[in-house]
């Protein structure tokens, strides 16, 4: 498995999807190799999203992992990737180590792979499963090296994080994978559909298997800095603030349900590229009262923000999953999600809205606020949609996958 | 109804058809409303509309058309309607030629038509003078439309319980229909007219009542007739059900049922839109019912319109219905309309308006305007708004989304709430510029 920081991580679904589905994997008697690229030092730098995954303890026995010194993580951007790399050099940090990083993220992408191949030359397995565009090539070159089949799992596409701009040496390594894998798991239809439309892939190729969320739920009496006030009503946004995410539409929502609701707070949480254009926006919309730039908060923080809002907001361009509507399900609160996401095929009690469509959505957000019955309908009834999707029978689907290219030809 | 004439059949089918089709509400938007061309218009392209001229294609027409045959093949064939206001409201505007149709289907004198709220309202639940109104609304609609005076009344969904039978009965109606629901039969048979038992009616409601009554001198008792669910079921729920065990219905296998069932009465209630709506044309729901008379007369089994049915047979006994039950879902309650707290907040919203209603139409002096507050607030009572939002099986995707104009049935609180609140503010506007003319 090419995969990412065995994480619980609140800042992005791709840590934490890999960590529920290996967990899984190996209660299931599967024996997982897990190839990671590694941070040769934990380093938490403002601004650019990164964390210090806790190791989480695995069975040994059906569990190894196999690092990889590198400076690739999941939400990266040639640009972001860069800035980051001088800001290490500058840094002196991870000098200690041999590796010397690539300078772009493509290089670095590459001298992952090769690295990557290295390694599972020794390695024994039957299937090579990888994650997203950044380890596709690594599962290829696995693939010519040992003759196993490959299966690439897509939790976004280049189309997904970019908003409709895609970066073309990205594309190239998304298609290569795509072509190269002997079966696809899209974490949607949405997403399935993109890679059939944009990639040209045989549909028949592709296999969807919804996300799932983890049942427990941390009870913690840690108070988020935005402690909402008596009588405050909430609206909460979570995610990277960028293009893809859509907080822009929300803010102009936000507009027009404060003319009504003065004192609805709408708390965005996280960061991005889009932070600066997001301030003025308030500010020009003359709601910057109203609105609550909080940056990343830990894991305790994020419960507290989603138990304390009145109504979670999903509003992205373009979501291939959204696991945080899940994530805000669980912590039952109320949630109105874009339809242009996949996590809108597997959820009924929520509300949903087309993310262009502005009016809909303040009217939406505004119903939340003022109808106290269909907050708590809403919220009685999440749990329902949360517990109907089990990590177990999701990677159950993946096992059927498996199970099907081992006793194929290969 | 003509029940001059005898009818010896010893056993006979009591057929009731429910006709109805609510006023579906535009999309009403808080931040565009000005896109509103009135509440009660439904959505393009599924306007109210275009669901009167759909269900009229595949249901309404022909069907009535194939009972008209059949009342022409068979003597003995009859059966009887209930027909809501709205429905005969939308169908003059949309399609007159149902009026028609319905009309000829009355003349032949053996279709007979029931009573009930004018706007199939939960008004029973809610305010007894509202009921009462909507019943005498009802009454006046279809004399005007067939010269028919009902005798037996049959409310919303079946809802029923004692008191309410005995509000009806000192109305002065004959009869009542009720779900035949086992728990409450306590073993007896559906297939038999009952009595309810007397109850105490609240003196207001008997104030009420004297203010409404349809005769002079009520019934000691009223005649109670129970819907037999399994037989009816069979052709309303399960007919083109590939699933069940008796897929496909012959006609023959359905009566040799009716046969080998014990009672007097065989009462087969369903919607009406059952035939080419619910069970469409290709499931072959038409032809079993243009064979249907047929294969009973054949049998010795005849037919009899409610009136005729509690005439003819002696009530058995009496069946004790203290809650309210209706023929809806498993639970033949309550629970598909006030079933969560959205659907129980959208309802005493709307009964909550009554006295403001009944105080702005007061002060009102233009009949039009007067009228018109009035309809809007009763349309907005028509039980299938509250039905869609019910979440009760939301989950399983069954027959509550299949009805549903709306996405979730969260949408379809939104939309109700937001013309109410809209409707709301017009209300209080009116009534407090009236007051202030009155104080000036």
């Amino acid at each position: 498995m090419f995969g990412w920081e065995l994480a619980p991580i609140v800042y992005g679904g791709l840590g934490v999807v890999c960590r529920s589905i290996t967990e899984r994997l190996i209660q299931s008697n599967i024996r997982v190799t897990y190839v990671i690229p590694k941070l040769p030092v934990p380093i938490d730098i403002p601004n650019l999203n990164l964390v210090n995954a806790s190791e989480i303890v695995l069975d040994e026995k059906m569990f190894s992992k196999l690092s990889i010194n590198s400076t690739l993580t999941p939400y990266v951007n040639n640009e972001s990737y860069t800035q980051f790399v001088n800001f290490l050099r500058k840094n002196h940090i991870g000098e200690q180590n041999s590796d010397v990083y690539g300078m772009d993220l493509f290089t670095e992408v590459e001298r992952y792979s090769y690295r990557a191949r290295d390694l599972v030359k020794s390695a024994d397995f039957d299937v090579i499963h990888c994650h997203d565009w950044m380890t596709f090539k690594a599962g290829v070159f696995a693939k010519q090296i040992s003759g196993k089949p490959l299966v690439v799992h897509v939790h976004a596409t280049e189309y997904d994080r970019s908003a409709g701009n895609p970066n073309p040496a990205v594309l190239d390594y998304e298609r290569f994978g795509l072509e190269n894998a002997d079966k696809i798991i899209a974490v949607s239809n949405f997403t399935k559909d993109k890679i059939v439309e944009k990639y040209n892939i045989d549909p028949s190729k592709i296999r969807v298997v919804h996300n799932a969320i983890e049942k427990n739920i941390t009870n913690s009496s840690v108070r988020p800095e935005m402690t909402k006030q008596k009588d405050e009503k909430m609206v909460l946004f979570l995610g990277r603030l960028t293009i893809a995410k859509g907080a822009d539409y929300l803010l102009q929502a936000a507009q027009k349900v404060i003319k009504i609701v003065p004192e609805a707070k709408f708390v965005f949480v996280g960061k991005g590229e889009m932070i600066k254009e997001l301030i003025d926006m308030s500010i020009e919309l003359g709601i910057s009262e109203n609105i609550v730039f909080t940056g990343w908060l830990n894991h305790e923080q994020v419960d507290q923000a989603y138990k304390q809002a009145d109504l979670f907001v999903m509003p992205s361009i373009t979501e291939p999953f959204g696991l945080t509507a899940l994530e805000a399900m669980r912590n039952g609160t109320p949630v109105l999600l874009s339809r242009q996401s996949g996590v809108s095929e597997v959820v009924q009690n929520c509300l949903k809205v087309d993310f262009w469509d502005i009016d809909a959505m303040a009217n939406k957000i505004l119903s939340v606020l003022r109808y106290q019955p269909l907050q708590e309908t809403l919220r009685e009834n999440g749990n329902h949609d949360v517990n109907h999707l089990s990590w177990e029978s999701q990677t159950s689907k993946i096992i059927d996958l498996y199970n099907e290219l081992i006793t194929d030809e290969y | 109804m003509n029940t001059k004439e005898k009818n010896n059949y010893k056993k006979s089918v009591c057929f009731y058809f429910q006709v109805h089709q609510p006023l579906r509400l535009t999309q009403f938007n808080y931040f565009n409303k000005g896109n509103t061309s009135g509440y009660f218009k439904g959505d393009l392209p599924h306007t109210n509309k275009f669901f009167i001229e759909k269900v009229g294609k595949k249901s309404y027409h022909p069907t009535n058309n194939l009972l008209l045959e059949l009342l022409a093949k068979h003597k003995e064939f009859k059966c009887s309607f209930s027909i809501s206001g709205i429905a005969l409201e939308q169908f003059e505007k949309y399609d007159p030629t149902l009026i028609e149709s319905f009309q000829s289907l009355v003349k032949t004198r053996r279709v007979e038509l029931l009573s009930e709220t004018y706007y199939h309202s939960l008004s029973w639940i809610y305010s007894k003078q509202e009921f009462a109104e909507q019943i005498i609304l009802h009454r006046k609609k279809i004399y005007k439309l067939f010269k028919k005076r009902p005798k037996v009344f049959r409310n919303t969904e079946l809802i029923y319980n004692n008191e309410l039978a005995n509000f009806i009965r000192k109305m002065g109606f004959d009869a009542i229909l009720a779900e035949g629901w086992d728990y409450y039969l306590k073993s007896k048979s559906p297939n038999y007219v009952y009595n309810a038992p007397k109850f105490d009616l609240h003196p207001e409601d008997e104030k009420i009542i004297r203010n409404y009554k349809i005769k002079d001198r009520a019934n000691r008792k009223i005649a109670l007739l129970l819907k037999n669910y399994k037989l009816s079921d069979d052709i309303a729920f399960r007919f083109s059900d590939v699933n069940w065990k008796e897929h496909p219905l012959s006609v023959e296998k359905f009566v040799d049922w009716v046969e080998s069932t014990d009672g007097e009465t065989i009462n087969l209630f369903m919607d009406y839109e059952t035939f080419g709506e619910h069970q469409w044309e290709d499931s072959g729901i038409f032809k079993f019912l243009e064979l249907l008379p047929a294969e009973l007369i054949r049998r010795g089994i005849g037919f009899r319109a409610p009136s005729e049915t509690v005439r003819d047979f002696e009530a058995r006994d009496e069946i004790d219905i203290h809650n309210l039950i209706s023929w809806a879902d498993i639970e033949r309650d309550l629970s598909a309309w006030l079933g969560n707290k959205m659907q129980r907040h959208a309802a005493d919203q709307i009964y909550k308006y009554e006295q403001l209603v009944r105080s702005a139409i007061g002060t009102i002096s233009d009949k039009l305007t007067k009228r018109k507050l009035l309809s809007t607030w009763r349309k907005l009572q028509t039980s299938d708004h509250f039905y869609y939002m019910s979440t009760k099986y939301w989950n399983d995707g069954d027959i509550h989304k299949y009805f549903s104009p709306y996405e979730s049935p969260y949408d379809a609180y939104i939309n109700y709430m937001n013309v109410v609140s809209d409707f709301s503010d017009k209300l209080k506007q009116m009534v407090s510029y009236k007051s202030y003319l009155k104080n000036d």
